[in-house]
């Protein structure tokens, strides 16, 4: 798994997000809640984005200035900035897992859990606050699928060869 | 102290497709040129080759409120910085047809443009020959009478091959599809090698981009390009009768003024009429250039629709270039497809895949999760096949751009504000071509077939040409009715759109203009 850059006070490490989350690398946008919920979230979306690090991906990008942020978002119509769009779908996750089964959305039982998603995958599931669920989904799905496939390990887990003319110095 | 101002023969607003070939012919033309690029600088050696990077190349700049039932994608379809979003758009490069000319007269739809085909088709054969278009003119049945390519055209690989066997089964024709892309070594510029990082810009030169052919051009003749230069206003003379020039504003925030005999806005077709209505002045007071009131009417896109199918095969569909391999323009005659729907559609068959961002595979079934979006992208990896519809959007005047009233951008302007839908008989038109698309994929053989929906794809339209100084923006050279020394270049000047992707022919309608601003 390739690493990524991780600013921390003023030197950047790299390290894999299996590393970051080992050492507790804080995240800048995220609040340890929201980055909980997005990673239970994602997983369901896409198995393997966690490992591949969907969540710092996430929040390193909304960490920056908007005309540098390369989430896929930037392109649907969404305005900037694009945290309060993110932050309030993972609140309407938390606000439906409460109201369906009492309990914060990564507590919840598998089974629960992939119910309220699938939910989220067709409508806003009961209670939802913030945008349309399954437009967030798409684009959480996209964000996924770039950590996942979008890199040169992502090519060789679909044996498809990368041929880089100019090989990216980091993931993103 | 009074400030100098300084003073050239042209001002160009925009380096992107338009920008850059009219500053090559100006400068090679002994003028003193200057570009003004909003965007950052991009060299080719930031082209790298990932998805995700690729989109330091979109539009960063102030967000455009793209509304309607149909909205154009602005920030999809646009780019900025060093050579616009012709940077990293695919170089499908088909001529327009005669019959594009004249759908009023004919079919009393849409506009005509003041212009024939055979107007343009010397600019058509001498663009060609500069950037390297490759193709097979034989097998291009369709194909109006032109210069043979210069190169020899993309070769055919297993997605190509397999998605033809559809085609060929209905009766219906394919050929190599023209493409700005070096199939071979050609003029100092390395042959392209089929990897389908077109999306992400092209680093070695084989694509068109502007990078590659026309700003190495201009400024080897003397032209000057700066970046981070974002025009604000186009100014004119007291008598409002010419433009003097433009102000812009820098990096460091600060406003400055370039005096021109010329105006040249090569911005794209939203920016362009967005400035001409926001310089409006006393003697123009609904906006430069815009005493027909048509400034930012008859915006246009191609509704579009591509096809899925996943094949027993192994389609290799990594090879290639993004715009694809093959072509068929069997749907071109403009009334054959019933009565609900009218125009012309072409396909782009076999487009090289990557399996995330916006056009790639994980995309193209969004309802899938989980295990099955992991199941299906090993599929698709290798047993995909794809092709795209492009499909003549019909013009309509109240498809507009417009200035926003409440909302501005850090310099103050008003941000621009689209509101689009296609025409129902484009929309219907797009239909069959699903219908078409759906039958094609499953007569060669695919296990499952799908589509999607109708996108928008390309920008035209919005400051039109036309003979007619009441109803258009501009003449046939982009020289705009009012000013005579203000002119407009790029696909904004399109009435009718054609069932072809813009970039050619607004480059040839460049080359035309650029020849008559330089003889003037
Ligand atoms: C992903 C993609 C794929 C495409 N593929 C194809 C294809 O295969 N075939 C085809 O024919 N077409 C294709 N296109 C369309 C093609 O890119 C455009 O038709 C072409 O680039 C338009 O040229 P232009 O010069 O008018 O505008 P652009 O190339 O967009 O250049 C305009 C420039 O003006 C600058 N600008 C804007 N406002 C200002 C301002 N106020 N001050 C200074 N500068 C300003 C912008 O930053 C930009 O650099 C594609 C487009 C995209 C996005
Ligand atoms: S496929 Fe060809 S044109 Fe496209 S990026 Fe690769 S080498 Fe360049």
């Amino acid at each position: 798994m390739g690493s990524l850059a991780f600013v921390v006070g003023n030197k950047t490490l790299m390290l894999t997000p299996a590393q970051a989350r080992a050492q507790n690398i804080p995240f800048q946008v995220l609040s340890d809640k929201h980055a909980l919920t997005l990673h239970h979230v994602a997983e369901l979306t896409l198995p393997g984005s966690t490992e591949a690090g969907v969540v710092h991906f996430i929040d390193q990008q909304l960490s920056r200035p908007a005309d540098e942020c390369l989430l896929m978002i930037r392109y649907l119509g969404i305005e900037a900035p694009y945290r309060e769009f993110y932050l309030n779908a993972l609140v309407g996750f938390e606000v439906s897992a409460q109201q369906m089964f009492g309990a914060n959305f990564h507590a919840l039982e598998r089974t629960q859990a992939q119910e309220l998603f699938n939910q989220a995958t067709r409508g806003d599931p009961s209670g939802w606050q913030g945008p349309p669920a399954p437009f967030f989904l798409f684009v959480l799905r996209a964000d996924a699928s770039d950590v996942l496939y979008g890199t040169q390990a992502g090519s060789e887990a679909l044996s498809i060869p990368y041929m880089a003319h100019i090989e990216p110095s980091t993931n993103w | 102290m009074q400030q100098l101002l300084e003073e050239v023969d042209v001002v160009i607003v925009g380096s992107g497709a338009a920008g850059s070939l009219m500053a090559a012919r100006l400068a090679e033309a002994g003028q003193a040129v200057v570009i003004l690029e909003a965007g950052k600088q991009r060299r080719s050696s930031d082209l790298v080759s990932s998805q995700i990077w690729a989109r330091k190349l979109k539009w960063d700049g102030e967000p455009v409120v793209d509304e309607g039932q149909h909205p154009i994608g602005y920030h999809f379809n646009t780019g900025r910085g060093t050579g616009g979003s012709a940077t990293h758009h695919y170089a499908v490069w088909p001529r327009m047809h005669p019959e594009d000319f004249s759908v009023a007269s004919d079919h009393g739809k849409g506009l005509d443009w003041p212009i024939r085909y055979r107007d343009l088709r010397k600019h058509y054969d001498l663009v060609q020959k500069e950037v390297g278009v490759s193709g097979d003119a034989e097998t291009e049945h369709w194909r109006p009478e032109g210069a043979a390519y210069p190169l020899p055209p993309v070769p055919t690989f297993a997605q190509g091959r397999i998605i033809a066997r559809g085609f060929h089964k209905l009766g219906l024709r394919t050929s190599p599809v023209p493409l700005g892309i070096t199939s071979q070594p050609y003029r100092g510029r390395g042959g392209c090698l089929w990897d389908g990082w077109c999306d992400a810009g092209c680093p070695i030169g084989a694509l068109a981009n502007p990078l590659a052919v026309y700003l190495p051009r201009a400024l080897k003749a003397g032209a000057e390009l700066r970046h981070e230069s974002c025009v604000t206003r186009i100014l004119t003379d007291t008598s409002g009768q010419r433009a003097t020039g433009v102000d812009y504003v820098t990096a460091d925030g600060k406003t400055r003024t370039l005096i021109a005999e010329n105006v040249i806005l090569a911005a794209n077709p939203v920016q362009n009429p967005r400035l001409l209505l926001a310089s409006a002045t006393k003697h123009h007071p609904q906006g430069l250039a815009n005493s027909s009131g048509r400034v930012g009417d008859y915006l246009m896109s191609h509704p579009s629709v591509s096809i899925y199918g996943l094949f027993e095969e192994q389609t290799e569909n990594f090879l290639g270039a993004t715009g694809g391999q093959l072509l068929c323009q069997d749907g071109y005659e403009k009334n054959r497809h019933g009565q609900q729907a009218f125009g012309s559609f072409q396909w782009l068959i076999a487009q090289a895949q990557k399996p995330n961002d916006l056009l790639g595979y994980a995309n193209c079934r969004p309802g899938l999760f989980g295990s099955e979006l992991t199941a299906f992208m090993q599929q698709a990896s290798s047993h995909l096949a794809t092709m795209t519809s492009v499909c003549e959007g019909l013009p309509l005047a109240s498809n507009k751009v417009r200035l926003s009233t409440q909302r501005f951008d850090s310099n103050g302007v008003p941000l621009a504000q689209v509101s689009h839908r296609f025409a129902d008989e484009s929309l219907a038109l797009a239909e069959k071509s699903r219908q078409q698309g759906e039958r094609i994929f499953e007569a060669a053989g695919a296990q499952e077939v799908w589509s999607s929906r109708v996108n928008s794809m390309h920008i035209m339209g919005g400051t039109i040409m036309g003979n007619d100084s009441g109803s258009s923006v501009t003449n046939s050279y982009g020289q705009t009715h009012d000013l005579p020394n203000l002119f407009i270049a790029g696909a904004g000047l399109f009435p009718t759109s054609g069932g072809v992707n813009p970039t050619f022919t607004l480059h040839a309608l460049a080359d035309r203009a650029a020849d008559r601003i330089a003889n003037a």
